[in-house]
């Protein structure tokens, strides 16, 4: 007999279209959830002292995990389309906004980063992370862009420099850097040449070696074969090399006419709020918590070295050093594994994908969640100066957590696409 | 995809460098957490006067802290509880008192808590044959702030106290540790950022017990930056006068039990009259003296007030009060040199017409404002009506002026304007308008007869010392008003300016005054010390020329205030003095002697104090 339900009584049915069921990408979903499930259970071992238990912390990620799921949502079943639309004028605004923020933001240890409305915090930084990748994309996905005409090679460059020094000026160095960060793979896959790129990233390379001869001497030469076997001009060769002199000349200069008090102020006035004394502190007692992890870690709850003084970041920034203090080289190995899933699966669907703009939004994104990954745990593990970035879906912190979150639901839209033009 | 591999592959290998290889070696050290943070500390700036007199500068003194740490007193409070019991004796300190206080600084906080400062030589010896009983306890040394000669200038340096918990609570950048001392008061307070400096921090690695066995390798130590030296625009040798003058005030008795208390606390040797000086260069604006009574030694604070005597102190006559900047009396007489501005520019007066003459009192509404003068002056020009203080004249300036007329002149003149001084807490001054009266007493309610008495300074008319001064200034100097100021150089501790006041621009605004009558209201100023009829006789200096103006302010409180305004010489002024004494009598025979002495010390410190004020012990000065 046929139960009769009137149609008033009837649940709405929410249409899902077909296509998501089909093409569903279960990796990148799962690793990102599992990500998220070693957050939670992180940040409250993070938080949670023994005489001290403060479930507020846990709570509010709850809320902030579920508010990520929404944006999550929300930009899983906006049309990509819409996004490449509107990707400029999103460009546009956010640089508004970090304009903005420079004169009215919340000052907080010298630096001006975010909006402060009640208790909603607004960083613009975070959305301009998003409106790169869109607009990025939609410039290099244009059919006749080709990066080996300098033209088009300086308006992507421009593109990425504008908020990079936007929000170098804030000051924050560990964002700033996620804006070529994130743009470096989407050029290399829109086919910049490798001696162009090579060139771009030369200057960098050597102020970190600033200090060993040796080692600038052994860059210089590679970089002198690397020339010679291109086919650009001996007269380019010449323009580096001396370029890279005086380079390091003034570098050395500089640095050499400062008192040591102030060369330990200049790294935290790049980031002020990363370490407020100014010394490597926390960094320290950062590799003591991972090391002495030792090999499967300390166990839940039983970390000892979050209890000391870098307390208000060990739930944010300095996260992974808990997962590696409590769970060991084990618990570290598995978080690397997630992020190395998501990364190459990520990649995977980037070339897969046979829109051109998805397929760089999809390089875009896996670049922005890896830079934040590996700049984080090299800073945990101190083979990065301390500069105050977040792990994403593990850190505490909401606005962090949204922008990943939805970057992901863009992925994860990319993919269910990948097969249509 | 091979570069991300090859990342993720060199983070791998270092995960297993620090946590495979070094495991056991981080292991010890975060098991014995033997790596502690040292504080480096500036030293805090030095104050000199304008000459390198020192007002302030640091002195070694023993103190002592108690490290919870130490592994003797680590999670055993009764432990804990005997070391405390055991050092409150030796300290003088009470032990319930101590023992809430070591509590809560272990809430706080795992590092060394400070205890008790300056302690004595007998104190340290106690402590040390003890030592073997006292885990935990160290004795060491540090800089404290010392003030060469006690109460000097004390208003003006003001002090240093224990940075507090809330203060250390919204300390964000960590600039300060438990135990530091912080500016509370005066120059202290208005330039701690220039005279703190930055303290730095060294890495040590402790052993089991506690001890430093050796600086941390890994970590490089920040030294600390020295704290600036300030140079201030303050003359000792003007000072010194001004506050010998300010002590040889007649006394009041003390009149509340707790002002005897006070007294022996802050003010050892002088309870003091209630009084202030200020003393300007009246070309630039810097203060070369500013003293107030009673007064109080700085080092005082240093080692912490007990309740009771913070108690004391509330109770007697505010000696923390700087009067020169903090409070605001009735000007009295003084303020007729505003009202003959006033009345000149407005035509009121000029010096060749008179009013009806004085006879002692002006009717005026249902009632007769007195002259202070019962006998009368009889028909004055102006420059007598003010030599000699006349009230009836300037009620009758007052009249035709009004309310609004003065007040605008007032503002005009910044009279009652916040100086902006570069001390802590400056007051303001008050002269009222008809809006000021409506605003309190509702429409239509300014009383009559309000411009009368503010005509004479009286009424609610309020200024403080520092704005009559600045006020005299502009008199003086042909009408430039100035912005007072105490610094005159900040510098390094090897002698380099790093700022330096010479440079910048006091200037503030113009006396709403024609040159034709600013040099009236001089020449009739210099009548009222230089003029035998004059009130403030008591002010001349040998020959020098001196212009002023004497003021006797009724107190609803108490007797009258004693004021007295004065610059010299009259031809190239280079000093000018404001004087208010409390509650003591005339301002032509209490304020003026003040101000002589201060004049005589900076224009003829060559003369005597006998041959300085020769007129005024011969002759018998009177009036107000």
């Amino acid at each position: 007999m046929r139960v009769l339900v009137p149609f008033s009584l009837r649940l709405p049915r929410i249409v899902v279209p077909r296509v998501y069921r089909q093409r569903w990408d279960w990796w990148l979903a799962a690793t990102a959830l599992l990500l998220l499930v070693v957050g939670a259970i992180t940040v409250y071992s993070a938080t949670h002292l023994p005489d001290n238990p403060r479930h507020g912390y846990f709570i509010r990620h709850f809320v902030n995990i579920f508010v990520g799921l929404m944006a999550f949502s929300l930009c899983l079943f906006v049309p990509l389309r819409l996004w490449e639309d509107w990707s400029f004028a999103l460009y546009g605004v956010s640089i508004v906004f970090l304009l903005l923020v420079l004169v009215a933001g919340s000052e907080n240890y010298g630096a001006r980063r975010w909006f402060q409305m009640g208790p909603v915090v607004f960083q613009p930084s975070e959305v301009a992370k998003l409106a790169l990748v869109g607009s990025l994309a939609r410039f290099l996905a244009g059919k006749r862009i080709d990066l080996s005409r300098p033209a088009h090679l300086a308006i992507a460059l421009a593109m990425i420099g504008l908020p990079t020094l936007l929000v170098l000026k804030q000051p924050d160095m560990g964002t700033a850097g996620a804006f070529p960060g994130l743009a470096m793979p989407m050029l290399i896959w829109a086919g910049i040449p490798w001696m162009t790129l090579f060139i771009l990233v030369s200057p960098v390379v050597a102020l970190i070696l600033v200090h060993h001869w040796l080692a600038w001497g052994v860059f210089m030469a590679v970089s002198t074969v690397a020339f010679l076997r291109s086919r650009l001009s001996h007269l380019f060769l010449g323009i580096f090399l001396v370029a890279h002199l005086g380079l390091k000349i003034g570098a050395e200069h500089v640095i050499a006419q400062l008192e040591p008090y102030q060369k330990a102020r200049i790294e935290s006035f790049l980031d002020p709020t990363a370490d407020p004394t100014g010394a490597g502190y926390q960094g320290l007692q950062s590799r003591i918590a991972l090391g002495s992890g030792g090999a499967h870690g300390k166990g839940y709850l039983q970390g000892s070295q979050k209890a000391l003084a870098y307390l208000p970041m060990q739930h944010n920034d300095f996260i992974f050093s808990v997962v590696g203090e409590e769970w060991g080289f084990l618990g570290c190995a598995v978080v690397l594994g997630l992020f190395g899933a998501l990364v190459f699966r990520g990649l995977h669907v980037g070339r897969q994908c046979r829109n051109p703009f998805g397929s760089l939004l999809a390089v875009g994104i896996v670049g922005l969640i890896f830079y934040h990954a590996a700049v984080n745990i090299a800073m945990t593990m101190g083979l990065f100066p301390v500069t105050g970035l977040p792990l994403p879906f593990i850190s505490y912190g909401g606005t962090f957590l949204l922008t990943m979150m939805a970057a992901l639901g863009q992925l994860e839209n990319v993919a269910v696409h990948r097969f249509e033009y | 995809m091979l570069i991300v591999g090859i990342l993720i592959g060199a983070l791998l290998l270092r995960l297993a460098w620090l946590q495979l290889a070094q495991g056991a070696y981080f292991r010890r050290l975060s098991e014995e957490n033997r790596i502690d943070r040292e504080v480096l500390r500036a030293e805090r700036g030095r104050i000199f006067d304008r000459n390198g007199e020192v007002l302030a500068d640091n002195f070694p003194m023993y103190r002592v802290t108690l490290d919870l740490r130490d592994p003797m007193l680590k999670k055993n409070l009764p432990r804990v509880a005997e070391v405390v019991q055991a050092l409150a004796p030796i300290l003088g300190r009470d032990e319930t008192e101590l023992a809430a206080e070591v509590e809560r600084a272990r809430k706080r906080s795992s590092r060394p808590i400070p205890i008790s400062r300056s302690l004595s030589f007998d104190q340290v010896a106690q402590l040390e044959e003890r030592m073997e009983r006292l885990p935990g306890v160290a004795v060491e040394t540090e800089a404290v702030r010392r003030y060469p000669e006690g109460r000097f200038v004390c208003h003006l340096l003001g002090y240093l106290g224990e940075v507090s918990e809330d203060d250390l609570a919204s300390d964000k950048e960590e600039r300060y540790h438990p135990g530091d001392l912080v500016g509370r008061a005066g120059i202290e307070k208005q330039y701690e950022a220039t005279l703190r400096g930055q303290d730095g921090v060294a890495f040590v690695e402790v052993d089991a017990y506690g001890r430093r066995t050796h600086y941390f390798p890994e970590l490089k130590s920040i030294p600390a930056e020295p704290g600036s030296d300030l140079v201030l625009t303050i003359d000792a040798r003007v000072q010194r006068a001004a506050e010998a003058a300010l002590d040889g005030l007649p006394r009041r008795p003390a009149r509340s039990p707790g002002a005897a208390l006070a007294a022996s606390v802050i003010d050892t040797t002088a309870p003091g009259t209630p009084a202030a000086i200020v003393a300007m260069d009246p070309e630039t604006g810097e203060v070369l003296a500013l003293a107030s009574r009673p007064a109080f030694d700085p080092s005082a604070f240093l080692r912490g007030l007990t309740r009771e005597e913070w108690r004391a102190l509330d109770d007697a006559s505010h000696p923390l009060l700087n009067r020169a900047t903090q409070a605001a009396y009735p000007p009295g007489s003084t303020f007729k040199c505003l009202t003959t501005l006033a009345g000149l520019e407005e035509g009121i007066i000029a010096p060749g017409r008179g009013f009806s003459g004085c006879g002692g009192g002006y009717a005026y509404g249902n009632r007769v404002f007195r002259c202070w003068k019962s006998g009368g002056h009889g028909s004055l020009g102006l420059l007598d009506a003010l030599a000699r203080s006349c009230d009836v004249y300037y009620y009758q300036v007052g009249l035709q002026l009004g309310v609004d007329r003065i007040g605008r002149y007032a503002a005009r003149a910044k009279i009652a304007e916040k100086t902006g001084i570069d001390l802590p807490q400056e007051r303001g001054g008050l002269v009222p308008t008809t809006q000021w009266y409506e605003d309190r007493l509702g429409k239509g309610r300014a009383y009559k007869g309000a411009a009368l008495n503010i005509a004479i300074g009286q009424g609610e008319v309020l200024l403080t010392p520092l704005e009559l001064c600045r006020f005299t200034c502009a008199v003086a100097n042909g009408g430039r008003i100035l912005k007072p100021h105490v610094s005159l150089r900040v510098q390094g501790p090897d002698g380099t300016a790093r700022r330096d006041a010479a440079e910048e621009d006091w200037d503030v605004g113009h006396l709403p005054a024609s040159q034709a009558n600013l040099r009236l209201l001089q020449e009739a100023m210099e009548r009222v010390v230089m003029d035998n009829g004059g009130t403030g006789g008591r002010a001349r200096v040998g020959a020098i020329r001196v212009g002023g103006k004497t003021g006797t302010a009724q107190n609803p409180h108490g007797d009258d205030h004693a004021l007295f305004i004065c610059y010299a010489p009259v031809e190239d002024p280079r000093i000018a003095v404001a004087v208010v004494v409390e509650e003591s009598g005339h301002g032509g025979s209490v304020a003026a002697p003040v101000a002589q002495q201060v004049l005589q010390a900076y224009l003829a410190p060559d003369l005597g104090p006998e041959q300085g004020s020769t007129l005024s012990s011969m002759m018998a000065w009177e009036g107000d």
